[in-house]
């Protein structure tokens, strides 16, 4: 589902924006990012540009601080561009307000962190079905839907349990469940391993690889080439640029 | 065989064993910069609830301090004032022309009664004895006399104007309530009529009726002075006193209808006998004629005593629900704030901080909200103190200015500061404990079952939107509540507060209907007079008129009964006269025969016996025994309704061994009174007036109007104190609940950034935090009413028990329900605004850290 498909998200701009088909479900022009600091402001991203096509499994790597952790949020519409122009999935997300932001994500958007980022007080069933309610789902359906994707992900015996009670691997396969309960247009993953043993990460990966298999589009962000080399495209970012795009690979 | 010796172990110590022994000694020294450090960090950290609880510990120990010196400084007014206006302990009143006439014997007269062991000091006085002007029935007393030392007593402060001059004999300082009843002011005349020298002398001896046939006195008002009997908080003194210079007794002459009067300070151990012993050797001696009283301080200013006594014990157990309330409110959150410091406690034993060094490292931020907050109480205390006394005991201060209370404002802020203190200490060495030993559920909070398996969370909520049942079950659900800020503090300051206000809003109504409801505390007719002429030809006006419903005849004897200890007990019979009229009784029924009586709940109690019983009621050489048929109120206002015993006539007669005359009354002396009872429909205050009109003045007397029992009077006068009281607990109930928001909203950043990660609006996110405090409050309302209910009704029958009235309570439901309603929105509105700043809290930095 998205935008488009949803008219009481349109306005006029989004029915010009809905003309355009492009297999495109990410692009970002010029994006510009400056963050207020004690000492002096922090620039970080300085124009970064990025398009990522349907179906793609992207990693961007780069140092820490070169600005890829905050492209991803200018992305999932947790922060705002200073400067720039971000579409996902046809629809212009820069300058939209907060409300706007958190329907897109909604529908185009599940995330994945580092430190896996549960509702602790709720258990793995009722992490996974919340999103699906948000999105309009019947409380039947969305559970049913949850049941499902817990059930691909391994943790089909694990539906009533809290999530403090898994191991950092089944948390964050619960996170990607949860991630995944609207059909997202976007999986994006911000060092999904980092918090894991290798083990663990290993798993976490190999479950990428199954979702781009089956034609999910993922960004995952990371610092580790041997993370970043399990995506078929490998973006460099360095100083708030994307110095390298990865087309070529 | 020589065998070498065995060798010694010896370990040799390096330079490298210097340096880790010495960093061992480092880790396990206090660390008093890490400690700072931590502790800074963490009061930067809580900020916002750390001045909460500042504030909240400066609203508690003002609360408690202002509230507790008020209470002593009420407790003593009343002796200060005595002390600094030289009011005397005893007036012994001469009604004896031939000594007032006589200077000389007054003077030799104080001095004999100076001259008896336990006074002080005697001094002369003489004073006009008069009524006022038409309408003001009360009697009036203008002090005057050659001898001017008795300006000397009873110095009572002015209110305003000046004191008299002593060469003057036309002025006169008033009392206050003296110039509220006359509409006098400083510059007014006040007209001062008196008996003649012969019609004096006549009441002197029982001859005649007291007229005010001689000259009228007309005095300028130079002055409104402040007297003890100003200073009432009950009803109404029915004495006024003025203050005329002595100049004045050279205008009276001789005969001068005066009574004599002495003014006694006396030691403790004094006999009252005595002094009238010799006021009556010297009446004896001079040949004169007439009677002697005596009137002490104790009472006279017994209703003031008593008032003040209430306005005292008021404070005080404000005091002591403001520091109890308060106490509980600040265990909770400073249990609240020390709780959340579980993060650092964590790093900082990572770190290798000893278990004192971390306690000491989270307590000290909460060490100085109290210390802070406790300064900041009693400087407020101290800054309030010139606003105590409250209400009607404000009016007797000699010196309302700011007054330091060492007990209060020092011991009570040190000991309610190193108690808190100890509380931080304790609850910060538990918070330590709980993370060191392992009993804190590390970074996560699930809840494990006895073999091992999670539970599932409550489903419950499953129908609300996702914001409802996030907001519901992070206050209900037991594994959200573990991860998130503890709710339960905030349920229980809330639950409480609520309680309290409640519990104050059913006392006060019952209070209310008690106090409006004549009938409630034996007053079932509109008006109750002394009869003092004969009543054939009234009762008989009255039977046929139309205005009146019913008439009686309620005869009374005033009886000392064995085994009753409260002084006399009204033994009454009431005859209706005309239409229906009966006493009101609480249970069985009125006395039928003359062997009957019905008891009054105080005498009963003091009796020993119960409706079904037989008493024997004693007084003296008489005896009568009664069986008990009913309880009743008694209808004697100035006795209580708790005190009294009902018979019949013919049962009254037989207990006082007298006869019923044909036309009612009985042949030995007694009270007699006359009840009426209004007509349906009329308005009873102007049927009254008529009725003074038509039948004689005594209708109007104010003193026979309805008087609810001096308890209704005196708590009537402490309501406001009951307000603020309840104001205190909703402020403290709203102070909880900031803070746990503040808390909730500050530590559940991530959650909230998580929510927004998921597609969450800011709407909802705000909607959230707004069913977050709407949980807490209906969970507190569940508690805090029902609680609130019983609790009111509790207090109010212990408080009204010993009254003897019909002490029902009320439930004041339309009240109840706004004061819900008021707690409800009150609560929505603050969360409204933390819900504001959770929704606008920058997220992907939040999501970002563990």
């Amino acid at each position: 589902m998205t935008v488009a498909d949803r008219p009481e998200l349109m306005d006029d701009h989004d029915v010009e924006r809905d003309r355009i088909v492009t297999e495109a479900v990410l692009t970002v022009t010029g994006v510009r990012r400056t963050f207020e600091a004690d000492l002096a402001p922090v620039r970080a991203l300085r124009g970064a540009d990025l398009t990522v096509t349907r179906g793609e499994f992207v990693a961007i790597m780069g140092p820490s601080g070169c600005g890829k952790s905050t492209l991803l949020s200018l992305v999932a519409g947790l922060d705002t561009a200073d400067e720039g122009e971000i579409v996902v999935n046809g629809d212009v997300i820069t300058g939209r307000d907060a409300d706007w932001l958190a329907e897109m994500r909604r529908a185009e958007i599940g995330m994945v962190f580092q430190f896996f980022n549960l509702l602790e007080g709720m258990t793995a069933l009722e992490n996974v079905t919340l999103p699906a309610l948000l999105a309009g789902r019947r409380r039947r359906a969305a559970e049913t839907r949850a049941r499902d994707l817990l059930d691909l992900l391994g943790l089909g015996d694990k539906a009533s349990v809290m999530p403090a009670t898994l191991s950092g691997g089944y948390r964050q396969r619960l996170a990607i469940a949860r991630a995944l309960a609207n059909e997202p247009t976007l999986l994006l993953a911000d060092e999904p391993t980092g918090a894991l043993d290798s083990d663990g990460g290993r798993e976490v990966l190999e479950l990428f690889r199954r979702l781009h298999h089956d034609g999910q589009t993922i960004v995952m962000v990371t610092h580790s080439s041997e993370v970043a080399a399990a995506a078929d495209r490998l973006v460099r970012m360095r100083d708030g640029r994307v110095v390298d795009d990865g087309s070529g690979r | 065989m020589n065998r070498p010796p065995a060798p010694v172990r010896q370990r040799r110590t390096t330079a490298d064993d210097a340096t880790s022994e010495g960093r061992r000694r480092a880790l396990d020294a206090p660390g008093v910069a890490a400690v700072q450090l931590v502790a800074r960090s963490e009061a930067r950290r809580s900020v916002v609830s750390l001045l909460a609880t500042t504030m909240l510990v400066a609203v508690v120990a003002a609360a408690a301090l202002t509230s507790a010196a008020g209470a002593r400084r009420t407790s003593t007014v009343l002796d200060r004032y005595l002390a600094a206006t030289a009011t005397p302990d005893l007036e012994v009143m001469a009604y004896w022309p031939e000594l007032v006439a006589d200077a000389d014997a007054m003077s030799s007269l104080a001095d004999e009664l100076a001259a008896l062991d336990g006074v002080i000091d005697a001094v002369p006085s003489q004073a006009f004895v008069t009524f006022g002007v038409p309408g003001q029935s009360y009697l009036r007393v203008v002090r005057t006399g050659p001898d001017a030392r008795y300006l000397d007593v009873d110095r009572s402060p002015l209110v305003s104007g000046r004191d008299v001059d002593p060469s003057s004999g036309a002025e006169v300082v008033v009392s206050e309530q003296t110039a509220a009843s006359l509409g006098l002011e400083v510059g007014d005349t006040l007209a001062v009529p008196t008996p003649s020298t012969g019609t004096w002398a006549a009441v002197q001896l029982g001859a005649g009726d007291l007229a005010f046939d001689g000259p009228t006195f007309e005095l300028e008002v130079v002055g409104i002075a402040r007297v003890a009997t100003d200073l009432r908080t009950a009803g109404q003194s029915p004495i006024s006193y003025a203050t005329a210079s002595p100049a004045l007794s050279g205008r009276l002459g001789d005969g001068s209808p005066t009574a004599g009067i002495f003014y006694l300070r006396l030691h403790d151990d004094f006999d009252i006998a005595d002094a009238v012993a010799v006021v009556v050797a010297a009446e004896m001696e001079l040949g004169g004629t007439g009677w002697v009283t005596t009137e002490t301080a104790v009472e006279e200013l017994g209703p003031v005593r008593r008032g003040f006594d209430t306005l005292a014990v008021a404070l005080a157990l404000f005091a002591g629900f403001a520091l109890l309330a308060g106490t509980f409110s600040l265990v909770q959150v400073l249990s609240r704030q020390l709780g959340s410091s579980r993060t650092v406690v964590r790093s900082a034993r990572e770190l290798g901080m000893s278990r004192r060094s971390t306690t000491a490292a989270i307590a000290l931020p909460a060490l100085g909200t109290v210390a802070v907050g406790t300064l900041v109480g009693v400087a407020v205390a101290i800054a309030l103190s010139p606003r105590f006394p409250v209400f009607a005991a404000r009016r007797a201060e000699p010196s309302p200015s700011v007054q330091i209370d060492p007990l209060v404002h020092v011991g009570g802020a040190v000991a309610l500061a190193v108690g808190l203190g100890l509380l931080v200490l304790w609850s910060a060495r538990r918070q330590v404990a709980k993370v060191v030993d392992g009993h804190s559920a590390r970074g996560t909070g699930g809840v494990q079952s006895r073999n091992g398996s999670a539970r599932r969370s409550t489903r419950w909520t499953a129908w609300l939107s996702p914001p409802a049942e996030i907001g519901w079950s992070s206050v209900l659900d037991g594994a959200r509540r573990r991860r998130a800020v503890t709710p339960s503090s905030a349920i229980a300051g809330v639950g409480i507060a609520l309680a309290g206000v409640l519990a104050l809003a059913v006392f006060t109504a019952s209070h209310r209907a008690a106090a409006d409801d004549p009938e409630r505390s034996g007053f079932a007719w509109d008006v109750n007079v002394v009869i003092l002429e004969d009543l054939a030809p009234t009762l008989a006006a009255l039977a046929a008129d139309d205005r009146v419903a019913a008439t009686a005849e309620l005869t009374c004897w005033y009886s000392q009964l064995t085994g009753v200890p409260a002084g006399e007990t009204p033994v009454c019979a009431l005859v209706a006269r005309s239409g229906s009229m009966a006493p009101v009784i609480t249970r069985g029924r009125a006395p039928g025969g003359p062997a009957e009586a019905a008891l009054a709940a105080r005498t009963a109690r003091s009796l020993g016996v119960n409706v079904g019983d037989s008493v024997v009621l004693e007084e003296g050489g008489r005896s009568r025994e009664f069986r008990v048929v009913g309880l009743h109120l008694s209808p004697v206002a100035h006795a209580g309704p708790g005190n009294g015993v009902l018979v019949t006539l013919d049962g009254l007669a037989g207990y006082l061994g007298a006869t019923v005359a044909p036309d009612g009354s009985l042949d030995i002396g007694s009270d007699r009174r006359l009840l009426i009872t209004f007509a349906e429909g009329v308005d009873p205050d102007t049927t009254r007036d008529e009725l003074a009109a038509e039948l004689g003045a005594f209708l109007a007397d104010p003193l026979h109007d309805h008087r609810p029992p001096e308890l209704i009077a005196l708590i009537g006068a402490i309501r406001p104190i009951l307000v603020a009281l309840g104001t205190f607990l909703a402020g403290l109930g709203t102070l909880g609940l900031i803070h746990y928001l503040t808390l909730s909203v500050s530590r559940g950043g991530r959650e909230a950034a998580v929510l927004a990660s998921l597609g969450f609006t800011r709407a909802q996110l705000r909607a959230v935090v707004t069913w977050q405090a709407a949980a807490v409050v209906v969970v507190a309302v569940a508690i805090g009413v029902p609680l609130g209910l019983l609790a009111g009704r509790w207090t109010w029958l212990m408080t009204v028990d010993d009254v003897g009235m019909i002490d029902t309570p009320a439930t004041p439901w339309v009240a109840i329900g706004i004061i819900i309603g008021i707690t409800m929105v009150a609560a929505l509105a603050i969360a409204t605004t933390f819900g504001w700043v959770a929704a606008r809290r920058p997220l992907a930095a939040a999501l970002r850290s563990e």
